[in-house]
């Protein structure tokens, strides 16, 4: 039987794998969008904000430019200061005014799906 | 980079993702609120201004007072004239429902590609109406459906 030295060491490293996984997924999400949209590699990305860094970009325009030329991209207001974004039948919550790298990790898990498998 | 150089490019990085300076006008004269919503922030904020007899520029508006990059001296004059939303700002103050005749209608946008392969964007109420504007830019497009919606009484402004 663990003890519970071995579960928090498991959990820790588990959760330092998703981490990672999840890492992986929004860098691999950023370069699609940045092959989709040139420009923004060519401007700031982050800006200075009430005292720290911010990204604004890529938004949700950004993001759907990204998206497979043919599929069926769209996205449907389902709840006030949320966009629902679906495509195939599938759908996830995009917060408005938010930038990706403050988007949920449904979020991001989704957009990779799509982007990149 | 400086912090300062940085903060400055922050404007005209947008540039293009808020609306035009003719649809800020339109926004303004439909009742398009002029504030910028909490949850949207500073860095969300953009007006176009006017010094002098200059031609109106896109500033950055922060709480604080302008950052922008431009050239102006401190002892000019910036006159404020149009909120200038980016699109997911008006996206978030369209209705998300439409109730008519007992049907719901859901917003919804639409990427478009033209006969040229040029990407487009469509901001509809599918099967409501047969309004629809195609523009190049998003928060265009967002604009043209809540002046539609303003001229036909079917949005009021939020807070």
């Amino acid at each position: 039987m663990p003890n519970l030295t071995d579960l928090t060491t498991a959990d820790s490293t588990e959760k330092m794998i998703d981490e990672a996984t999840e890492k992986e997924m929004y860098d691999a999400v950023l370069r699609k969008i940045f092959e989709a949209v040139p420009e923004l590699s060519d401007i700031e990305k982050e800006v200075f904000i009430s005292g720290k860094w911010r990204r604004l970009r890529p938004n949700l325009e950004d993001v759907l430019r990204a998206l497979p030329i043919g599929a069926m991209a769209w996205c449907k207001a389902r709840d006030e200061g949320h966009f629902f974004g679906i495509v195939d039948g599938k759908s996830v919550f995009w917060h408005l005014g938010k930038p990706l790298s403050e988007q949920s990790t449904e979020c991001i898990e989704f957009l990779h799906t799509l982007l990149c498998k | 980079m400086t912090d300062q150089e940085k903060s400055a490019a922050g404007p005209s990085s947008q540039a293009g993702i808020t609306v035009s300076l003719e649809w800020a006008k339109k926004l303004k004269e439909s009742g398009y609120p002029q504030d910028v919503p909490e949850e949207f922030g500073d860095e969300q904020s953009r007006w176009w201004c006017q010094y002098d007899d200059d031609e109106p520029t896109l500033l950055w508006l922060q709480s604080d007072g302008f950052n922008d990059n431009d050239t102006h001296g401190e002892d000019e004059e910036c006159k404020v004239l149009y909120k200038s939303p980016f699109a997911e700002e008006i996206l978030r103050r369209l209705p998300w429902k439409i109730q008519n005749d007992g049907n719901a209608f859901f917003l919804r946008v639409e990427p478009y590609n033209d006969s040229l392969d040029v990407l487009s964007w469509r901001v509809v109420y599918p099967n409501l109406h047969s309004f629809t504007n195609i523009d190049k830019s998003l928060a265009n497009a967002a604009a043209a459906m809540w002046c539609y919606l303003k001229e036909n009484d079917l949005i009021s402004p939020k807070p």
